[in-house]
């Protein structure tokens, strides 16, 4: 690049001064960036999902009650899963982005009093961590993806919860601090690569409205209040785009950044419940598919037999607790004290090394979770074509034939599946172990104290490692779910 | 940024008008799912008089992997139904999994087979479908549970 360097003593003009070239910004794309930036530009892609949702509520309703039949349970338990997994992997958070819960919720803010504020208390994760367990524990007990009917009801709770905590709050306090696929999609965007940014710090410097924080005159500030020239991490960042939208200057970018940016860096203070929800999450991740092989059924007949345990509930509740509560505060509060001692004399507080490791569990459970979601996408991504040439046919609309191709089914051939279910976990397992060599290596302590110190967290990934493949390895079994009134 | 700023595009109202906005709004997705009432949740079986029975399904119990299923078509007087062409969609009870599909081959009087597999253990709904060679479309659901390898 031919540069003109300014003559020593000479006040360099703006025009002089070298700058690298700008990172690829999403929003100033010819086409996709003006979508993105127009002030209804997520109304369409919410509009999308709202109609999915909508289908989702009516087919589960009214619908078939066979799961694989109705576009209720197949849409929200085969595609939206692995529509998220991936979105994560290779975009971002692209559910919170259009997400349709928000819809009314916009519909509530206008309805609402001036509200007030979220209580203090609860403005940390624990409410979210509380959400996941409450719906990963009535998914196994209720066996939610089997039942068209109870999906639609976990729909309608979305859009209730979303909608009564808009209109009685001043932020979006369902966003933040409740919603249970919001704290998924928070935890392992913080993998993906795209991230919202300023395209001039000091533009943001001068800035006196704060309008991506604050909202302009037409358009809202961010929801869950980031003020974007301190976004370092796109944990509580929805994708919205409130704020660039918002911006008088058009100063706010949707740039990619360098892979594992964000998790090779610490990025945020160390909270004890950020932790507990990464870890948790991947042990959720462990919890979800241990609940799809036979050995859920011999510990199930145990509990009945030893403990006297009748209720199918309560025995979940103790294998949920055990193993999504316990069992990730055992590993965060126990790790952080074992890299205390191990780490020695330039050691750091137990809450500053939980902080600073946790975030390698996050490429874990995504490996995990892709393995997982990844397999009934590929093994039924398809079968919405035949689901919904069915449901066309019972409205008697005939546009997509005159009969349901339910050989229609597999994304991937069924021999790929496996292989890519082991190199998932194991990606995840190798990434996660860089992502703990990174993180330990700081001005003040030595490579050896280092490596003591994330021994424990590395122990924990190679233990879990050795879980997943065994699970994944495992036939699956789903029984007892003849219970829900198929047809 | 302070969080407590008021936001300029919000639009205060009153309660009375949200609350009874939720309630009704409630009110009727709650009367629509407790409605019960399914397009298609009852067996299509336009021929009444026709009887189907299982005479024989391999391995019994039904294990994970290769299976035969014998079914017996009859009237109502018990005389076996000929020529008809029948096929099988067996589905987990839950979704995310493919179905197994197969079409029957009639192997005696009003004795139907399919060779198909199971392809997990756990619960399965079997809808057995056909024509009758007068044109008579039926259907009918069978509900079986798989276990695995080891039983």
């Amino acid at each position: 690049m031919d540069v003109p360097l300014p003559l020593t003593g000479e006040k360099p003009r703006s025009g002089d001064i070298y700058r690298p070239p700008a990172n690829l910004d999403l929003l100033h794309l010819p086409v996709l960036g003006r979508l993105l930036r127009w002030r209804w530009g997520r109304l369409v892609f919410q509009l999308f999902f709202f109609a999915v949702a909508a289908l989702v509520i009516y087919d589960g309703f009214t619908g078939p009650q066979l799961a694989p039949e109705n576009s209720a349970t197949v849409l929200a338990w085969v595609h939206y899963r692995g529509y998220v997994i991936l979105a994560l992997l290779l975009v971002g958070n692209l559910f919170c982005f259009g997400c349709p819960f928000t819809l009314p919720r916009t519909l509530a803010r206008r309805l609402s009093l001036s509200g007030g504020r979220w209580p203090r208390p609860l403005r940390n994760k624990w409410v979210s961590i509380a959400g996941l367990f409450l719906i990963f524990w009535l998914y196994e007990w209720l066996d939610l993806w089997a039942s068209p009917w109870l999906t639609a009801w976990v729909a309608v709770g979305y859009f209730v919860g979303s909608f009564v905590l808009e209109a009685l709050f001043a932020e979006s306090p369902f966003c933040k601090y409740v919603c249970p696929l919001g704290a998924f999609n928070f935890v392992y965007s913080t993998a993906s690569p795209l991230q919202i940014r300023p395209r001039e710090a000091e533009v943001c410097s001068t800035c006196v409205g704060k309008e991506c924080v604050n909202g302009s005159a037409t358009v809202p500030g961010c929801g869950t209040e980031l003020f974007v020239p301190t976004i370092r991490s796109n944990m509580d960042c929805t994708f919205c785009l409130d704020c660039a939208r918002a911006c008088p200057y058009d100063n706010v970018a949707l740039s990619p950044r360098a892979p594992l940016e964000e998790l090779t860096h610490d990025r945020g203070p160390a909270r004890w419940d950020m932790a507990f929800l990464v870890v948790a999450l991947t042990l959720f991740g462990i919890s979800n598919a241990f609940g799809m092989v036979s050995p859920v059924y011999a510990l199930h007949t145990w509990m009945a037999e030893a403990l006297g345990l009748e209720s199918d509930g309560l025995r979940l509740l103790l294998i949920f607790g055990t193993l999504n509560i316990a069992l990730p505060a055992l590993v965060v509060f126990g790790g952080a004290r074992m890299s205390k001692v191990l780490g020695g004399r330039s050691s750091q507080p137990p809450l500053l090394l939980a902080g600073r490791y946790a975030p390698a569990f996050v490429p874990m459970g995504f490996g995990i979770w892709l393995a997982h979601y990844g397999f009934h996408f590929s093994i039924a991504g398809l079968a919405i074509v035949p689901v919904m040439q069915s449901f066309m046919l019972d409205h008697g609309i005939l546009w997509l034939g005159l009969h349901p191709d339910w050989g229609t089914s597999r994304v991937l051939p069924q021999e790929w599946i496996f292989p890519l279910q082991i190199g998932a976990v194991l990606a995840g397992f190798f990434v996660a172990l860089y992502v703990l060599l990174r993180r330990a290596i700081r001005p003040g302590t030595t490579p050896a104290e280092g490596f003591r110190e994330i021994l424990p967290w590395a122990l924990v990934l190679l233990v879990i490692t050795i879980v997943s493949l065994s699970i994944f390895n495992l036939p699956m079994e789903m029984r007892g779910t003849f219970n829900l009134g198929v047809r | 940024m302070h969080p407590d700023t008021q936001r300029s595009v919000r639009a205060g109202t009153t309660a009375g008008q949200l609350v009874p906005t939720c309630f009704t709004l409630l009110f009727f997705v709650a009367a629509f799912g407790c409605s019960g009432g399914t397009r298609r949740s009852v067996t299509i079986d336009r021929t009444a008089d026709l009887k189907l029975e299982i005479v024989e399904l391999q391995p019994d119990p039904p294990v994970r992997g290769a299976a035969v299923l014998v079914l017996r078509l009859s009237d109502a007087e018990g005389r076996p139904v000929t020529g008809a062409s029948v096929s099988l969609k067996a589905d987990m009870t839950h979704a995310g999994m493919a179905p197994v599909l197969d079409d029957a081959e009639e192997v005696g009087e009003g004795l139907y087979r399919m060779s198909f597999e199971w392809t997990m253990a756990g619960d399965w709904v079997l809808t057995v479908s056909g024509t009758l060679e007068d044109g008579r479309g039926f259907e009918h659901v069978l509900l079986v549970s798989v276990v695995g390898q080891g039983g």
